[in-house]
């Protein structure tokens, strides 16, 4: 059997399984496990509780015994878990892609706002933002959420109903709402990990850099197993 | 969607003769985008490394030609410009990301706390906080150790206009380096490869030291893939 080279680390919910998914398997170039963090609900990961560390903690131990290189935790709102969850297994291990803001902040030019785009923002606090290593006081991060929307009902639910449709309506909305209030948006990052399967519909709509889930995979998957393209795009010349 | 308007990155390289070996970031085939390569007037290894200010203006001058050209993102091929980094990012409206150096405050993120960083570098005596600063980051917080080539045959041939060597020479050299590094510092648990010939060698560290490695063409997949939507997802955008 193929070793993993990422685990993934799910909600306790029912999969997705939109082109752009955490769930679909033409979403990651290279071999993953999917496992459910039991206990891991929409509401207990976005509320803050932390109880449920202990279930992701023996869930990412699990997934270094079962052969995983690397772990990438759903959702991103575990980013206050990044340190425990790092410190319990020898793989590397990204829980958020709240960890991309400050090398995002660095690609633009000074003065330039970066957009969030969150599941809740009215869920989203300063310590979610440390976990990633960085601070809402002082980076230049608008934080815009899904909060009140079809897909944020859905998301909720034990088995999310969303479409690509649906999806790309309401981050499209909340990301226009964002550039309405605040001028020098020049680059997206989406917390949520099921909106990549609407990354490429923003990309195409804003003409703004996307930054997301897959995003942060990727350079976690190519750190320990190599770039995944690198085959492909040689055997295309 | 044609060939041309895929989005292409803009590179921004040395006037020494570039480094074509395969998975070198200066040869195509490497990746599966575009590339527009431009040698950036006056900018010589001898001068770029280090920290001489005098270029910048050069490779300002040259970003807002690539970005005037229509390139969706601008990088180097010397991890020494992340000197440069506030200033290019500030002269255009495209995302610039000229340093691997900018991924370590993610790397340093996603190992277990009190674990270090180990950057690998073309001339570690040269490389100093200027460099860390300007990829976002300072060597006062960030638990990193750097070894370099410096001395080796491999980074006497790069400070040459015209480099002659070959995959053999470089991996000897990395792999001396960051094996020595590792030795000294076994609390290591990931690998940040500065040099812009480094990815050449980069699977070789990767299998040898069995650290995670991330290097040039990391940082540049993941700057492509930030402003490229594939074709199927674009039609589907446009339903």
């Amino acid at each position: 059997m193929t070793r993993p080279t990422l685990g993934i680390q799910m909600l306790d919910v029912g999969p997705i399984h939109l082109p752009g998914s955490y769930h679909n398997p033409t979403t990651f170039p290279y071999p993953v496990l999917h496992r459910h963090v039991p206990g891991a609900r929409v509401d207990v990961v976005t509320g803050g509780d932390r109880d449920i560390l202990g279930a992701y903690i023996e869930n990412a131990r699990e997934m270094e015994q079962d052969g995983c290189r690397a772990i990438a935790t759903l959702c991103g709102y575990t980013s206050h878990f990044q340190a425990e969850i790092s410190a319990a297994v020898s793989v590397p291990v990204a829980t958020s892609s709240l960890l991309l803001v400050p090398f995002v902040e660095r690609l633009l030019p000074p003065g330039s706002k970066i957009a969030l785009l969150t599941f809740d923002a009215t869920r989203f606090n300063e310590g979610l933002a440390n976990g990633a290593g960085w601070s809402l006081k002082t980076s230049p991060v608008i934080v815009a959420g899904v909060e009140g929307t079809e897909s944020w009902d859905e998301m909720r639910k034990p088995q999310p109903g969303i479409t690509h449709a649906m999806l790309a309506r309401d981050v499209m909305a909340t990301a226009r709402r964002a550039f309405d209030a605040h001028a020098g948006i020049r680059a997206i990052v989406f917390e949520c990990a099921v909106f990549p399967i609407v990354a490429d519909h923003v990309r195409v709509a804003t003409g703004l850099p996307v930054f997301d889930y897959v995003s942060l995979a990727g350079i976690l998957a190519e750190s320990v197993a190599g770039p995944a393209g690198i085959a492909r795009s040689t055997a295309a010349e | 969607m044609d060939a041309k308007s895929r989005p292409t990155l803009g590179m921004l390289q040395l006037q020494n003769t570039p480094i074509r070996l395969p998975g070198a970031i200066s040869n195509p085939v490497t990746f599966d985008f575009p590339v527009r390569y431009l040698q950036v007037p006056g900018a010589w290894t001898k001068n770029v490394v280090g920290t001489d200010p005098g270029v910048v203006t050069a490779y300002i001058e040259a970003a807002r030609q690539l970005e005037r050209e229509g390139v969706a993102a601008i990088s180097s091929a010397c991890g020494f410009t992340a000197r440069f980094q506030k200033d290019v990012a500030a002269a255009v409206k495209i995302p610039v990301a000229l340093s691997s150096l900018s991924l370590v405050p993610f790397m340093a993120r996603i190992i277990p706390p009190g674990k270090k960083l180990a950057i690998v570098t073309y001339d570690a005596k040269q490389l100093v906080e200027l460099h860390f600063n300007g990829a976002g980051w300072s060597m006062k917080d960030t638990p990193a150790v750097i070894a370099g080539i410096e001395g080796s045959e491999s980074w006497t041939e790069m400070a040459k206009p015209d480099p002659k060597f070959n995959v053999g020479m470089l991996e000897r050299d990395v792999l001396a380096a960051t094996r020595t590094l590792v030795a000294a510092n076994p609390d290591v648990a990931a690998i940040v490869l500065e040099c812009s010939a480094f990815p050449i060698v980069a699977a070789t560290v990767r299998r040898e030291i069995g650290l995670p490695t991330v290097d040039f063409s990391t940082l540049q997949r993941f700057l492509m893939a930030s402003v490229t939507a594939q074709a199927s997802a674009s039609l589907a955008a446009a339903e």
